[in-house]
């Protein structure tokens, strides 16, 4: 498998400099072509581990699929409260910084979940701590400080998809 | 019709945008305004971009707006992070209002 590896990387880059350049001129082809064999022996070694059955696991594709629509969800919820703390005259917020632990292990499991929390306005995490990691997460309404139910409150909704995607 | 929905991301990007804004203002300390911030580049710029990329019909230019949006949405909780995880280094206080500060505890 781990031979197929540069040249799968490379297929996939210069396919998408096609759909993005919409031509086959020659000179784009070419040009696409010197571009996207740097980035893949750059980057190569990083992408595509594990078999393509497991890759192409029709229960990760489901996964991946739902996830933008679970994600979008959490960010429109995530906005109305933001945008109701900023207009509110009173400005009623508790913000604070607290230890979220996570069952996931994988590093693109435990980058995904810290960007998604990034990602939603009103929790934003601030460090990654650990074996067993926990995230530090500033929380702009402090409801609990438990570890058990900031877990629930703050990474549960997109902990899921992502322990389906990444393991 | 595509022109309405066009429209319609374009007042929500830039509604968001402007409350983002006044929220950065009016937050209290760093942290809280990088909250804000999350509202202005989700909310205000994604919805921009997308609505700027289907405002003359769906063409190769949408593709290109789409992934612009997708790589500003992969990119920008990396400097906020960067930002916030430089910001509790380098010992800024939190809001003297705030209400916990686990990471200070465990540092200790």
């Amino acid at each position: 498998m781990s031979s197929a590896r540069l040249p799968a990387t490379f297929l996939c880059l210069w396919a998408t400099w096609m759909i993005l350049t919409t031509s086959l001129d020659p000179q784009e082809l070419v040009v696409g072509a010197v571009v996207s064999a740097f980035i893949a022996v750059v980057s190569y070694e990083f992408l595509f581990h594990g078999g393509m059955r497991q890759k192409l696991h029709p229960k990760r594709l489901a996964y991946a699929m739902a996830y933008p629509f679970a994600y979008t969800w959490a960010e429109i919820k995530a906005h109305a409260k933001v945008i109701y703390y900023i207009l509110h005259p009173r400005m009623p917020i508790k913000p604070g910084i607290v230890r979220v632990p996570t069952e996931l292990r994988s590093d693109f499991g435990i980058t995904g979940l810290a960007n998604a929390i990034t990602m939603t306005p009103g929790t934003l995490s601030v460090d990654v701590v650990g074996e067993e990691p926990s995230l530090y997460v500033h929380w702009i309404n402090v409801d609990t400080t438990e570890p058990d139910q900031t877990n629930m409150k703050i990474a549960r909704p997109f902990e899921r998809f992502l322990r389906g995607i990444f393991g | 019709m595509i022109e309405i929905i066009a429209y319609v991301l374009l007042g929500i990007g830039t509604a968001c945008a402007i409350i983002g804004a006044i929220g950065i203002l009016r937050f209290p300390d760093v942290y809280n305004r990088i909250h804000a911030n999350t509202v202005v580049v989700v909310g205000g710029a994604i919805f921009l971009v997308l609505g700027a990329g289907i405002l003359g019909g769906i063409s190769a230019f949408t593709v290109k707006a789409v992934v612009i949006a997708l790589f500003l949405f992969l990119t920008s909780p990396v400097s906020s992070h960067a930002i916030a995880r430089a910001a509790h280094k380098s010992g800024i206080k939190l809001w003297p209002k705030s209400v916990a500060d686990k990471l200070e505890e465990e540092k200790r």
